[in-house]
């Protein structure tokens, strides 16, 4: 099997590069973490790479809002590699601010052309940055980033996570099956006796990909959830699997979605 | 620097010159002999006193039910549940956490959290606290010596290494220029080197405000002094071997056992259950005894629990901190969604009322469960140290403690006691 490249996005207040990374490599791909002005000074190529990855954070403090003077960074100075990189057979994921970045850069959802923003992360319904664990269904069979019958049980944590469609945006995104991910009443948001929706994104909406399905975008981390002994409720599944003989696993079922990943290319 | 957009300007070098030279457009603007900068300022001299002060003490009403005092405490601001603050702060940040501040399907605030911060190793660093400024103004020793072992006593029932812990002192004092005050001062530090000995645990840093004084004037215009009373925090830190070993304080399994580790006193001076009489009698009634921490005793227990842990015996653990040990098992069983059924008949120490035992804060105590079947070795593992059952988990949502005589004095049900540990903050 060809281990894939992943080129993992830093700088400027992006945080989860680390364990964005560990995920890759312990799916099974070889992921670099590398700086933004690295990439922009020609130290390294997108060429090289058969995935990106725009990991979670807080890039420029927020400020404009979640994710976009990234973006206009990468506008402003990677944007033609972006596009020819879009162009090949290739994956590109963004987690949390990493989706903020991808919708202000309107690589997601891309109804029409890459390059405009159709759709908006607003603050949460609550007006709270929140954290907590959500459950996830898949929406869509059109990427290889997620398999129909996965099911995650990660965590949220942001401010900025509402998403907030137009209704014929909506209608567009529908009839394209572009929506990827939806928040349900799984086995965490009922083990924690909590709404399945942790922030009244519109119609449950937790993911998007683009029309050609190579572009993921989401809110939840699945690398804040690929161990067991990060789910919050670890230390009684164990008492249950001990009790029963049965062995305690190592991963939880975010791993997966790197996992997915890494198989496209193999 | 430049290549990472961050504007960065050489301003000095280090010389021999012994001296500390400033120039500001060519011109010297300072030249200060080092050993004057290192030396020049004369020690002060501070004198200090101490009166060991007598308080009053809070009337007591018997009372054969003690279920409703138990909710009111728990909507106490000290012990309710504060959910919306920890929900709002990113303790999954970087994927590290790996014991939640929300324990269990009942999410309640715990003390300790653990982190992985090296993923590619299973060792967890675990985190807590001990804070207990309300004993001060009756005995600053023990004050003192009641926060070591509340943060090490925390950590160690998570899991920690008892061998593997370290401290943090973070001193916040009022009118340190007062003698008294200071001599409050001196009784805490000297408690803080004297129990750092018997627990082995290294003070590896620390931080000291010692004017947290408010002066100004009444709307009468007299000159008003308004004081924090004198607060010390210490932080813990320490070590698990292996994350999966950690303990969370959430009641695991119908049927198992519950113990009490550690003895009970009547020491209930500056606590909780005092501050709410002090309250609802509208007065100052700080009591006089707080709890005084027998370090050696507590230690060995700690060291025996520890073995117990890294045999994987123990279900769940709590440490039995603020609002005593109906606190305690009502978090317990909140965070579980499991009932108990608890008979204090056997309770060990020396306590002499129901309210007492529920209540009291005396140190060195924590609460486990275990698997029925672990019992043989859970109790040959911690022999020669205080363990007492107490009571069994159950599948009901029945929450029922008999006191020292025997007779029920608690009669709830676990939704209640959550209602309750929820409402204060509802809807922030």
């Amino acid at each position: 099997m060809t281990k894939p490249k992943v080129l993992v996005f830093s700088g400027y207040g992006l945080n989860s590069e680390e364990e964005t990374k560990y995920a890759f490599d312990w799916a099974g791909g070889i992921a670099d973490i590398i700086h933004i002005n690295d990439i922009i000074d020609g130290m390294y190529s997108l060429n090289n790479y058969q995935i990106l990855a725009f990991p979670g954070g807080f890039a420029y403090g927020d400020d404009t809002g979640s994710g976009n003077a990234y973006a206009l960074k990468l506008k402003n100075h990677l944007w033609h590699d972006l596009i020819k990189f879009i162009e090949k057979d290739r994956l590109i994921i963004g987690i949390c601010n990493g989706f903020q970045i991808l919708v202000n850069l309107g690589l997601l959802p891309a109804l029409k052309e890459y390059g405009k923003r159709e759709v908006g992360l607003m603050h949460n319904r609550q007006a709270r940055y929140t954290v907590r664990f959500v459950d996830l269904k898949v929406e869509t069979d059109k990427t290889p980033w997620l398999d129909k019958n996965d099911i995650f049980s990660i965590p949220v944590s942001n401010g900025e996570g509402r998403l907030s469609i137009p209704t014929a945006t909506l209608n567009n995104i529908k009839k394209n099956k572009l929506i990827a991910l939806r928040y349900f009443k799984g086995e965490m948001s009922t083990y924690l006796d909590l709404p399945a929706n942790p922030n009244g994104s519109i119609e449950d909406i937790a993911g998007l990909i683009d029309k050609s399905g190579k572009i993921l975008g989401l809110m939840p981390h699945p690398e804040r959830g690929m161990f067991f002994v990060q789910k919050p409720n670890w230390p009684k599944l164990k008492e249950q699997f001990k009790r029963l003989d049965k062995p305690i696993p190592q991963e939880a079922s975010g791993l997966k979605i790197f996992q997915n990943a890494v198989k496209y290319f193999s | 620097m430049n290549r990472r957009g961050v504007e960065s300007t050489i301003i000095g070098e280090f010389t021999d010159s012994n001296k500390c030279e400033v120039f500001y457009n060519h011109k010297k603007i300072m030249d200060i002999d080092m050993h004057f900068l290192h030396y020049g300022l004369p020690q002060k001299k501070l004198k200090t006193t101490y009166i060991k002060p007598h308080h009053i003490e809070p009337k007591f009403i018997k009372s054969k039910d003690l279920s409703d005092t138990l909710h009111h405490m728990l909507e106490r601001l000290n012990l309710s549940s504060f959910e919306f603050i920890t929900s709002q702060y990113d303790y999954v940040v970087q994927g590290e956490n790996t014991l939640s501040p929300l324990a269990g399907r009942g999410r309640v605030n715990t003390e300790v959290s653990a982190f992985r911060p090296i993923l590619s190793s299973p060792k967890a660093a675990v985190l807590s606290q001990g804070i207990y400024p309300s004993y001060s103004d009756i005995d600053p020793y023990h004050m003192a010596a009641s926060c070591i072992d509340t943060a090490v006593r925390n950590v160690v029932a998570a899991g920690a290494d008892p061998q593997k812990i370290a401290l943090l002192d973070n001193f916040c004092w009022c009118s340190s220029d007062d003698p008294r005050r200071l001599g409050q001062l001196k009784l805490a530090v000297a408690a803080c080197y004297d129990y750092a000995l018997v627990y082995q645990t290294p003070f590896i840093s620390g931080k000291d405000s010692m004017f947290n004084d408010f002066k100004g004037y009444d709307k009468e215009g007299k000159p008003v002094k308004i004081s924090i009373p004198p607060t010390l925090l210490i932080s813990s830190i320490g070590v698990v071997d292996d994350a999966a070993r950690l303990v969370s304080i959430d009641a695991k399994m119908p049927g198992d056992l519950i113990y009490i580790l550690g003895d009970t006193y009547d020491e209930l001076g500056g606590s909780e259950y005092f501050m709410m009489l002090s309250e609802k009698q509208k007065g100052n009634f700080l009591g006089n005894f707080i709890p005084v921490v027998d370090g050696k005793k507590n230690i060995k227990l700690y060291s025996a629990l520890h073995k117990c842990i890294e045999k994987d015996l123990i279900a769940s653990s709590i440490s039995i901190t603020r609002g005593g040990l109906g606190i305690a098992l009502a978090k317990k069983v909140m965070a579980g969604m499991m009932g108990l059924t608890i008979n204090l008949e056997n309770l060990p120490g020396k306590i002499t009322r129901d309210d007492f035992a529920l209540f009291s804060e005396s140190q060195g105590r924590i609460i486990v469960t275990i698997d029925p079947r672990n019992k043989k070795q859970f109790e040959s593992l911690l022999k020669g140290n205080s363990i007492t059952p107490i009571g069994i988990v159950n599948s009901e949502n029945v929450f029922e403690i008999k006191g020292l005589s025997g007779k029920n004095i608690v009669k709830t049900t676990v939704d209640k006691l959550i209602a309750s540990y929820k409402k204060t903050f509802a809807g922030y």
